[in-house]
């Protein structure tokens, strides 16, 4: 397969032709072989169209052989283009449709991709919820909003809910939990009683739902030792974690943000003193939306950190 | 699988496959493998974030070399190989802060002195406690002296730690060979510290024929003699001996392909349904086929084997040498450089299902590939005759996987023609990863799955013998093929009747 593909499209088209025109970009790509891999239904304001879209350009294929993005800002009339967009490896269907909520609950459905994963992303920093997300997410494999918010009902037992802070923590989780491989430092653990997070900007989510993370690891019942501050100095990007610190008794565990997206560990406890450097990039949306669809199923780490975070103060 | 259950972070994390901290001791640390495969699939593996803060790379060579004539040998080897993931940052610098040298003779005790001295050193350091693991990378006849040594030396002892041994392919060179190395090594380590490396088996692809088979419900029913008519496994390689005739002319392609990577990928075809996805269970069954297996006592080669070697020919529209042409040869050679052999299962699920296998040098084109070909329907309904359905396995290129079917031409008559659905495995947009890293971050965590065990290198050595036995006899009728082609006409005539090889 070719690394340089071009794009295919934008074409414009209604929704009862939006599958052909798909077809008949598909013919001049001479591509004989497709990934059926799922949809992913993105909803967003024109505001963070290109945001989304620049997002879904740097999803693999591997995740969702479709998406399909509802512009809500719309009128009655649905305008919908159809591209092909190049990912490594071959490209990906994309389908944006601009309406009012409505009109995009019936345009969408008949455009999801049958018998497949469906993952349904809500692109805007507004309040998760109403009636078009209510009826994707039944038919939903995964819900990824900002699950500390999300106005919806219970969902179905089918559907699973995700968070892209959850997954912008991920290489902070990993550097903590490398600092207890050792068996020496992980004797330390039940010692460990003050959790110290910093972060960058003013988005909080990520850090409380670290919180949550390491605290239920660690089995604490409540939230007397976590303390979640803001680093106005940190150079990172907004929301990201800049400084974790797990201390008690003697012993202290702690990742700093450095330079770039280098993070010094440090690690004292007995007569141990050690000090290392990891790489830990921040997590592009794209990188981000990957890392929660590469398993859609219900994570329990995270519902036992999103339950935690949800009793912070 | 070792995992370090006492660190609850780890618990549900979804990097499940997070070695302990520990060193990698890389025997032959200049050599070849070394620069183009090893250190970029480790490299990888660091860069990813899955070794941890408290890995490190000791380079062990004949060599005398400074620790900083290594990290700068560590930089070329990753900035000039292909098989180097893109470097991100300032992350060369970092990982080469994290590679260490010893030189020594490695005969030598004092080697072995040096080589814990500076472990100690690096678990002081970094955290990397007493785990770890030696790769050797180095030729076979080196194998034994540098387990013993180890062993006197006590690096070989997990009193404190794990400490592993990985062993580079080829695994002996006749049964008797094997069994020898096999004892030599258990001399120091016990069988669960030692990894008998075949890269065929860190192939993704080959990995997903147990995905397929056993994933998938569709499959395993009609996996038997009821339904498939025979199995074809075919490994081609369109390269002669680029200079490596010397090796070649002791190995031959039946140590070279046949014992090892042939035999693996005809286990995971044939193996019955393992009773865990684990080293052991998996192992087990693998055994068990080629405990199966039709014995090759000398006086049957000649009815389920052919031997072959190019002579010269044309291949992508240039002339070709022939083997005998090739340095390093001796001009009267009669090592085989193709094989077919027609192997039999004797058990309730393939009796009388014909596995063919081939391998050869100078072929058309390189191409690995399984291809399970199914039996005709009883009736032929349609005119024309019905074809055979037939599910594929590219190993490569192009990995993925194909059904051949009938289907229905458009028209008014009821005409079929045989159609392909085709899987590529690009279609998931990703990468294939080095399947060196997938082994050697396998072998960090302890998980044996796809190391070949004792047991199963030695009945994979027993079946080759008589083979090779029959064949070390001089052959006048070499060569046979015409280098460009898909091997002499008597492998086309072992399949019998009825049958031909794919057309690859």
């Amino acid at each position: 397969m070719p690394g340089n593909l071009q794009p295919l499209g934008p074409v414009k088209t209604d929704v009862r032709g939006a599958t052909n025109a798909l077809e008949s970009l598909w013919d001049e790509t001479h591509v004989e072989s497709r990934a059926y891999t799922g949809n992913i239904v993105a909803l967003t304001r024109s505001r963070s169209l290109p945001r989304v879209e620049e997002a879904l350009a740097t999803l693999g294929g591997r995740y969702a052989g479709r998406q399909i993005i509802g512009v809500m800002d719309g009128d009655e009339t649905v305008d919908v283009t159809v591209s092909l967009v190049p990912q490594k490896g071959g490209y990906v269907e994309r389908l944006v449709l601009d309406a009012n909520e409505e009109q995009l609950q019936g345009a969408i459905l008949p455009l999801l991709r049958p018998a497949t994963v469906n993952h349904v992303w809500w692109a805007t920093t507004e309040r998760p919820g109403g009636a078009l997300l209510a009826e994707l997410a039944e038919l939903a494999d995964q819900i990824i909003a900002n699950a500390l918010s999300l106005d919806l009902g219970p969902l179905g037992p089918h559907c699973s809910l995700t968070d892209l802070g959850w997954a912008r923590t991920s290489g902070w989780r990993e550097a903590l939990a490398q600092l207890f491989d050792p068996h020496e430092a992980a004797a330390a653990l039940p010692a460990l009683r003050q959790l110290t997070l910093r972060y960058a900007g003013d988005n909080d989510l990520p850090a409380r739902l670290y919180a949550g993370w390491a605290a239920t690891k660690l089995g604490w019942r409540d939230a007397e030792g976590v303390v979640i501050e803001a680093d106005p100095a940190s150079s990172r990007e907004n929301g990201d974690l800049s400084f974790v610190r797990l201390s008690g008794d003697g012993a202290e565990f702690q990742l700093t943000s450095d330079q770039g997206n280098l993070v010094r560990s440090t690690s004292v406890y007995g007569s141990v003193r050690r000090e290392a450097e990891l790489y830990l990039p921040a997590l592009s949306i794209g990188e981000g939306l990957a890392f929660v669809m590469a398993q859609p199923e219900q994570n329990e780490n995270f519902v036992s950190a999103l339950d935690f975070a949800r009793r912070l103060p | 699988m070792t995992q370090t259950l006492a660190n609850p972070l780890r618990s549900g994390m979804r990097r499940k496959r997070a070695p302990e901290p520990c060193t990698l001791v890389i025997f032959g640390a200049t050599g070849d493998l070394t620069k183009r495969k090893l250190l970029p699939a480790v490299f990888g593996l660091w860069q990813d974030g899955q070794l941890g803060a408290g890995f490190s790379v000791l380079g062990v060579g004949r060599n005398p070399m400074s620790e900083e004539e290594f990290r700068t040998l560590v930089r070329q080897s990753l900035t000039t190989s292909k098989e180097t993931d893109e470097i991100e940052g300032n992350n060369l610098e970092k990982f080469a802060a994290v590679a260490h040298y010893v030189g020594g003779e490695f005969g030598e005790t004092g080697t072995y002195d040096a080589i814990g001295a500076k472990l100690r050193e690096i678990q002081e350091a970094r955290g990397a406690g007493d785990n770890a693991l030696f790769y050797l990378s180095t030729p076979p006849s080196l194998f034994e002296v540098i387990s013993q040594r180890l062993g006197d030396a006590g690096l070989a002892s997990e009193s404190d730690g794990w400490r592993r041994l990985i062993v580079e392919k080829p695994f002996g060179r006749d049964l008797a060979s094997a069994v020898a190395l096999n004892d030599a090594l258990h001399d120091v380590w016990k069988e669960h510290q030692i990894y008998r490396i075949d890269h065929y088996l860190g192939k993704e692809t080959v990995q997903n024929v147990l995905a397929i088979r056993f994933g998938n419900l569709i499959f395993e029913p009609i996996w038997n003699r009821s339904y498939v008519e025979h199995v074809q496994i075919t490994a081609a390689e369109d390269l002669g001996m680029e200079g490596r005739g010397g090796y070649y002319e002791e190995a031959g392609v039946v140590r070279d392909m046949l014992q090892n990577h042939l035999m693996q990928l005809f286990t995971l075809v044939a193996m019955e349904t393992p009773v865990a996805f684990d080293a052991n269970a998996i192992r087990d069954e693998k055994v068990k086929v080629l405990r199966s297996t039709r014995p090759i006592p000398v006086e049957r080669v000649s009815q389920v084997a052919v031997r072959g070697q190019y002579g010269p020919g044309t291949l992508y529209g240039e002339r070709a040498k022939g083997y005998r042409e090739e340095e390093k040869v001796a001009p009267d050679s009669s090592t085989p450089t193709f094989v077919a052999v027609k192997l039999e299962v004797d058990n309730w699920r393939w009796s009388g299902v014909p596995f063919f296998l081939r391998s050869g040098k100078r072929l058309p084109k390189k191409v690995t590939e399984i291809a399970v070909v199914f039996k005709r329907p009883p009736l032929g309904l349609f005119p024309g005759g019905t074809e055979r359905n037939v599910l594929a396995f590219r190993i490569q290129p192009d990995e993925g996987v194909s059904l051949k079917f009938s289907s229905k031409t458009p028209g008014q008559e009821n005409i079929l023609r045989e159609v392909v659905m085709d899987f590529r495995y690009d279609a998931f947009g990703a990468e294939l990863e080095s399947p060196y890293s997938r082994l050697l971050l396998d072998a960090m965590i302890g998980d044996a799955t796809l190391f070949p065990r004792e047991d199963e290198v030695q009945q994979a050595w027993e079946l080759v013998s008589g083979i090779l036995e029959a064949w070390s006899q001089p052959d006048a009728n070499l060569p046979n093929y015409a280098a460009g082609t898909w091997g002499p006409d008597a492998a086309d005539e072992l399949l019998g009747p009825d049958r031909r090889w794919r057309h690859l």
